[in-house]
């Protein structure tokens, strides 16, 4: 288990960056807003994808942003930018 | 109406309800061996997912690849947009997402390092010359053919920005029209400044829908709006 100080070092090296000429990666949700529409259901790979990322995070929230309220769209953007600059590095090296 | 929450992301993503996405803003000639090869590295990795992909994960809850999808979406309207992203998104058979300030495309050339300064729109060395620095409108259409295009407001504004009837015309509804005049298609989304989410205003959600757009992106969910 990474320290909170080594969580930290991977949030400040995806955030201290040339952002304005950088790529920016990112995990989004895919939210569907329409009235009365059913949401079919996405496969297996695509839960088991999901949940691999919830764990990294579950894990960037707790190290980070534990006593941070749920409803702070700031933290989650962090949360999410720190878990997809670890993962798009993961996924391409 | 979704939930601006962690726990609502994390449940989103926990389903399979999820995108990896990258945000690109000035992508100058000078970075173009870098953007190649991150580019290049996100090709192998992932599948690029154009806006029938969209559609189809919306419509069955599935993806027609393997491969985890991507989104490369790159902002503002920058020339360089059209002169470097294009042509590597082209190279590398990548469906590249382009976000465009219709204002600083109809931006007179002599102008437009002022609008770029006033709005938000950061500028690298090698746009400093003078020259145009902003898609034009033929580019706009030549992307259009091939990727995805849609307006990101035309200044460059966020929703505290846009208060009158006069405001929503001009930054949500004319940047539509203008678009879809060039491109003979229909914009199918709208970005405001800063991402704000579907759920911050329900007056400007509902102008944008009623201007035509279906998708909202946001800074943490891709919003689907309308059919």
């Amino acid at each position: 288990m990474e320290s909170a100080n080594e969580a930290l070092d991977v949030l400040r090296e995806s955030q201290d960056r040339a952002l304005h000429r950088e790529g920016i990666p990112m995990f989004v949700g895919l939210a569907d807003e329409r009235p009365g529409q059913d949401r079919p259901a996405p496969g297996q790979t695509d839960i088991d994808r999901g949940t691999a990322v919830v764990e990294r995070m579950e894990h960037y929230r707790s190290a980070l942003a534990a006593q941070q309220r749920d409803t702070d769209m700031g933290v989650v953007i962090s949360v999410l930018t720190v878990t997809a600059y670890e993962d798009f590095d993961r996924s391409v090296s | 109406m979704s939930t601006l929450t962690f726990s609502a992301h994390r449940d989103l993503l926990a389903q399979g309800r999820f995108v990896r996405l990258v945000n690109y803003h000035n992508t100058p000639a000078a970075g173009r061996p870098a953007l190649r090869r991150e580019l290049a590295a996100y090709r192998e990795a992932f599948a690029p997912i154009g806006l029938a992909e969209l559609d189809r994960f919306y419509a069955t809850g599935t993806w027609s690849t393997e491969q985890p999808g991507f989104i490369p979406v790159f902002y503002e309207g920058y020339r360089n947009s059209f002169d470097v992203a294009g042509p590597l998104c082209d190279e590398l058979d990548i469906t590249g997402w382009f976000a465009v300030c219709t204002g600083f495309v109809d931006c007179p050339v002599a102008e437009q390092e002022l609008f770029a300064r006033s709005h938000w729109i950061g500028l690298v060395d090698e746009e400093k010359a003078g020259d145009r620095i902003a898609m034009s409108w033929d580019e706009v259409a030549d992307l259009a053919a091939r990727h995805v295009v849609y307006p990101h407001t035309a200044s460059h504004d966020g929703i505290a920005d846009v208060i009158t009837d006069e405001d929503i015309f001009r930054e949500i509804v004319e940047p539509k029209q203008k678009m879809d005049a060039v491109t003979g298609q229909s914009a199918p989304a709208f970005v405001w400044l800063h991402g704000s989410p579907w759920g911050s205003s329900p007056r400007h959600d509902r102008a944008v829908v009623e201007a035509g757009y279906r998708y909202l992106f946001s800074n943490t969910m891709i919003h689907r709006i309308a059919d």
